[in-house]
């Protein structure tokens, strides 16, 4: 009976600690020879936190969401708190570009404004990556302004890291 | 003879998962090695060498502000990795536009927010002609890619590869 039992094991559990084994090793490795690989160029890899100063800027927003936005108001992300706040807020009326008696002009939209925050954060770093609550942080990448009573898709128009 | 059998071995010898841990090993080894070359093997295989080339760009329009964030000498990464190449020229240029005015005349003009940048870029690809590989992007003339270092990732077109001497 105990033979049969033996025969009818098709798994060996030593072979699927192995294989685990062996692929934890190759990710450990693949992350190892990488930053080996930025450290052969002279480039130190540092991760943490960084302090940053953000520009961002959402288009189309309606008159009565845009003045939700307040100095001082933590930044949402994931469901909670970021540490990033709004340090200045600006709003102005929208435009679209035109063509007025022969000069390229700025043609107001009526109902629309335009939202420009800056955003004092400790982002997360690894190396040359930036991320706030998920989101990446660069110059040209879209950006949701998001804050407990504020929110709009944006983009980011500037990033300083502060020393 | 069946090519499994029951006990999951191949042609009755060897254990499935014995193959799997082999072509694991396999897979390691080569992975090992390609790393140890800085992914030589992997570009000798597919006949790619090491070429510096100098690299021209245009911008797509973006704020001045967003612009004056490409800086000499900095390092162009690939998302949480640093590349062998580094902005060497920028120069913001305007926008130019054309609309049609009230009188119907076509009017050319800078665009009033918007302006363009010539970013050069001096960098080491993998080179397997005709085509120069840098990071997980392709330059080739017209390509539209992305300049991206630790603070920006802006669309650009090429409009020049030279080799650097």
């Amino acid at each position: 009976m105990t033979n049969n039992k033996t025969k009818k094991k098709k798994f060996n559990i030593i072979d699927i600690l192995a294989v685990l084994a062996i692929l934890a090793l190759a990710i450990l490795l693949a992350l190892y020879f990488g930053m080996k690989s930025n450290a052969s160029r002279g480039i130190k890899l540092i991760t943490g936190k960084v302090d940053l100063e953000i520009i961002a800027e959402a288009e189309d927003v309606l008159d009565e969401v845009a003045v939700s936005a307040k100095e001082g108001d933590k930044l949402v992300a994931l469901k909670r708190v970021q540490d990033a706040s709004l340090s200045k807020v600006e709003i102005i009326n929208d435009y679209e570009i035109s063509a007025i008696d022969g000069k390229i002009t700025k043609s107001e939209k009526t109902g629309k404004k335009r939202v420009r925050v800056t955003i004092s954060a400790k982002a997360n770093r690894y190396g040359p990556y930036f991320d706030i609550g998920g989101q990446k942080i660069k110059t040209g990448e879209p950006y949701w302004i998001k804050t407990v009573k504020f929110n709009a898709l944006g983009n980011i128009i500037s990033v300083k890291i502060k020393e | 003879m069946k090519i499994i059998n029951k006990d999951l071995k191949l042609f009755g010898k060897i254990h499935l998962l014995d193959i799997l841990i082999i072509v694991l090993f396999l897979f390691l080894l080569v992975g090992l090695v390609d790393k140890f070359s800085d992914g030589k093997l992997v570009s000798s295989l597919s006949g790619a060498s090491d070429l510096k080339i100098r690299v021209s760009f245009v911008t797509e329009p973006y704020y001045e502000e967003s612009l004056k964030n490409i800086k000499i000498d900095d390092k162009l990464v690939d998302n949480k990795k640093y590349l062998d190449g580094k902005i060497s020229n920028v120069e913001i240029i305007d926008y130019k536009i054309s609309k049609l005015d009230n009188n119907g005349e076509n009017i050319v003009g800078s665009h009033p927010d918007y302006k363009r940048a010539n970013v050069e870029v001096i960098c080491t690809v993998k080179y397997a002609p005709p085509v120069y590989s840098f990071g997980k992007q392709e330059f080739t003339e017209g390509n539209i890619v992305f300049l991206t270092t630790e603070t920006i990732n802006l669309k650009a077109y090429v409009t020049k590869i030279e080799k650097v001497k």
